[in-house]
């Protein structure tokens, strides 16, 4: 064999290897491959900050989200839809006063926020 | 998905290509001893000297307040391999009289027969699929070493400058009442386990390619070294015992033995995604320093063994600024190699000087040594450069993990079967050496650096007491893989030999016996040294966190610390790579971490705000932890943890994800 070839097929060899790595890290780290968790974060997440608007992540299968909101002025609750891999944020009135509770709840589990 | 995958890894490869593998290359073009290496060691070599040549050219940009930016780095690297092409072309290569014959020995070492080559292929490829079968499950990054090191990666990445090696350090009020003492912030003290060479070559990486460090990129870079490496050692082996009817032999037994077998455990593929970097690229210089080394004593043209010093010198430099253990070893190995040379080679002392000092009293060797001396003085000083962290270092071992290995612990820890024939190597090599045996073809100073090289770290091993070694002995231990599969490799070649030379009916047996006790005892250990999937869904959701954290904590006011848990959390240490990619201020130890509960027993007087603030919150001690530390955020395990925490009224609940959720104080 040609010595030019085979540093050729060597490297081919150590490229495929390492690009084979690469690909599965990618899969692995991707929120949604493989995965089946949602998160629940707050907007402005100071707890100075006067807005209550909050944001529902979803990297699981379910895409229907039931939330609650609680304040001593202030209840409402509806349903949201948010389909798997994509986030949305739900506003809320800007005159809240604290404490505000964010119950959300999907087919699995339920998460809170408060402040 | 595919076509930004693909552009990715085009850029990836690109960026190691003008980083590491073009600059070493036109190195060796515009060097005199270009004409002795072949081209696999061209290519191999390249490696190990274009990272050195990228390392000195990050630190001069940085010394010259030249910002790392992706153009800045690409720009450095046209001009570096601009200016050595140019070199190359200007430079009327002055030909020596023994140009023919080295082109000669290189063909022949090379015209492998068509079996060899297929033995090579064959165990690159089980090597490769060996390793990466082990990394399929572990190059998704979690490693806490990985992380600590990726930290300063982000920071010269974001900020563009040379870090500074410092954090701040929390201590305890009262030492002596620690566990319930409140703590404070005790100033600023510097790290001198980070090395600088550790991490701007990843920079330098990073920017060119876009990539994110919280990615497979920093451990696809060492395990490209760590192959490297491995070609290196083959290259040696070669060379070594070049005058042997058994060189190619030798080499693809020595790939054998540190390639797919034992592939795994030790400062191998686990050190790759362990992200042990120092001792990674720190085995790639000491193959390389030790190869050009080689090359330097027995080249027959002066200027080309003078080149080849100069090589030396250049990875010695690299090594400096790389990685301090793996200094502090290969000093060991050279202190080791000349004495037994010197001693086998009394009486001809006057002759060694006088051929050592022909190769190093010459303009260029000495322009460039004074070249490196001025770098370690004006340009950067290592942080482990000062009495204080040398003399903890050296003198007699302070600690029990220090005091050395019981000879069977480093047998285990090298592969049992690999050790015990490097062993039995050694000690025909040894004979050869005192010349109990003839072994025809070696040269004394081959002999020298291997027996410098197994012994040396043997001893620094077992018994660190007798030479002034106080470093923890495992870790050295972990060097003694690389010799040992040279010799190793060697007394499998020579047994062979000496069998076939003899016309033995059972010389066939032999080989065979030989390759399936090696295959099974070295493959035994890869199976039992892989690890289950990863738990990459926990990591996912605390990067999730720690990217929600660092994009919405108050940039404008430094003072506001983080806190988060190391016991519970996976991946927790790379919080702090994320904080870096927002924060180019952010501390290395931001955020503040609740270490392993056992660390508070075993260290009485640390401080235990960090292990309160979380277990127990609303404690008064808690509370005034939280003020002298401005701590306004943590993030715990959801499950674990959160329960305390949603009974205070002290703290708001702002995120919440299946395994972390994040309280910020009122």
């Amino acid at each position: 064999m040609k010595h030019n070839t085979f540093i050729l097929l060597l490297a081919v060899l150590i490229m495929g290897t390492m690009s084979t790595l690469a690909w599965v890290e990618r899969s692995q780290s991707s929120p949604v491959n493989d995965k089946d968790w949602w998160a629940l974060s707050y907007v402005s997440p100071s707890p100075s900050a006067t807005v209550f608007d909050f944001v529902i992540e979803n990297f699981s299968s379910s895409e229907r989200f039931e939330y609650r909101v609680d304040s001593a002025t202030y209840t409402a609750s509806d349903v949201i839809l948010v389909p798997a891999g994509e986030r949305s944020v739900v506003a809320l009135p800007d005159d809240l006063v604290s404490p505000v509770t964010i119950t959300v709840q999907s087919s699995t589990d339920e998460k809170t926020l408060y402040k | 998905m595919i076509m930004p995958f693909l552009f990715q890894q085009t850029l990836f490869y690109g960026a190691l290509f003008l980083t590491m593998v073009a600059p070493g290359y036109l190195l060796i073009l515009c060097s005199r001893s270009c004409a002795s290496l072949h081209l696999f060691e061209r290519l191999a070599l390249s490696v190990p000297l274009g990272f050195s040549l990228t390392t000195f050219g990050y630190l001069f940009l940085g010394k010259l307040h030249i910002t790392l930016t992706a153009q800045s780095v690409f720009l450095f690297a046209l001009f570096l391999c601009c200016i050595l092409l140019v070199v190359k072309t200007l430079r009327k290569m002055q030909s020596c009289q023994h140009s023919d014959d080295c082109r000669e020995e290189s063909r022949e070492l090379f015209s492998w027969t068509r079996l060899q080559g297929y033995a090579f292929l064959l165990i690159a490829t089980l090597m490769l699929f060996v390793k990466g079968f082990y990394l399929m499950n572990t190059i998704f990054p979690t490693s806490t070493d990985l992380g600590h090191h990726m930290f300063w990666v982000q920071k010269i990445m974001t900020t563009g400058e040379l870090p500074v090696y410092e954090k701040v350090i929390v201590e305890s009020d009262a030492p002596d009442m620690a566990a319930t003492s409140p703590a404070s912030f005790a100033g600023v003290q510097s790290i001198p386990d980070f090395i600088i060479g550790e991490h701007l070559i990843f920079a330098g990486i990073g920017l060119l390619s876009a990539s994110d460090v919280v990615s497979a990129f920093p451990s696809l870079v060492l395990f490209l070294v760590h192959l490297i490496t491995i070609f290196l050692m083959v290259l040696l082996a070669l060379r070594i015992f070049s005058g042997t009817r058994y060189a190619q032999s030798a080499a693809l037994w020595t790939f054998l033995f540190i390639g797919p077998l034992y592939a795994i455990s030790g400062a191998q593929a686990k050190f790759v995604s362990g992200g042990v970097v120092g001792n990674i690229i720190g085995n790639m210089l000491i193959v390389a320093a030790l190869y050009v080394l080689y090359r330097s004593l027995t080249h027959s043209c002066i200027s080309r063994a003078r080149s080849f010093l100069m090589f030396f010198f250049l990875l010695l430099f690299a090594l400096i600024y790389t990685h301090h253990l793996s200094l502090f070893i290969l000093g060991y190995v050279l202190v080791f190699s000349i004495v037994l040379y010197v001693l086998r080679h009394a009486l001809r002392l006057r002759e060694t000087l006088l051929q050592w000092g022909r190769l190093l009293f010459c303009a260029p060797v000495l322009v460039f040594l004074a070249l490196g001396v001025t770098c370690l003085i004006a340009i950067h000083t290592p942080s482990y450069l000062n009495v204080e962290t040398v003399s903890s270092a050296t003198g007699t071992p302070e600690k029990s993990t220090r005091v050395g290995l019981p000879f069977a612990q480093v047998a285990d820890m090298s592969g049992s079967l690999r050790f015990f024939l490097g062993a039995l190597g050694a000690l025909v090599l040894g004979g050869a050496l005192i010349g109990v045996r003839k072994l025809p073809g070696i040269p004394l100073y081959a002999l020298c650096i291997l027996l410098g090289w197994v012994v040396g770290i043997f001893f620094m091993s077992v018994a660190p007491g007798l030479l002034g070694v106080n470093i923890l002995s495992t870790r050295i231990a972990a060097y003694i893989i690389f010799p040992l599969a040279l010799t190793a490799g060697f007394l499998c070649a020579w047994l062979i030999a000496l069998v076939q030379s003899r016309y033995h009916p059972l010389a066939l047996h032999v080989i065979l016996f030989l390759v399936i006790v090696a295959l099974a005892h070295g493959m035994r250990d890869n199976s039992q040294s892989l690890v289950s999937e990863p738990k990459t869904q926990d990591a996912v959701q605390t990067f999730h966190a720690a990217d929600y954290l660092g994009s919405t904590l108050p940039r404008a006011d430094d003072s506001v610390w983080s806190l988060k848990d190391h016991n519970y959390i996976v991946a927790d240490t790379w919080m702090k790579v994320i904080f870096a990619r927002y924060s180019p201020q952010t501390d290395y130890s931001n955020p503040l971490s609740r270490g392993f509960f056992a660390r508070y027993e075993s260290k009485p007087r640390r401080e235990h705000c960090t292990l309160t603030m979380i277990s127990d919150p609303g404690s008064p001690l808690a509370k005034t932890c939280f003020d002298n530390l401005s701590v306004s955020t943590v993030t715990v395990h959801t499950t674990q943890d959160s329960g305390q925490f949603d009974v205070l009224d002290d703290f708001v609940k702002v995120y919440e994800n299946d395994v972390v959720t994040t309280y910020w104080r009122k």
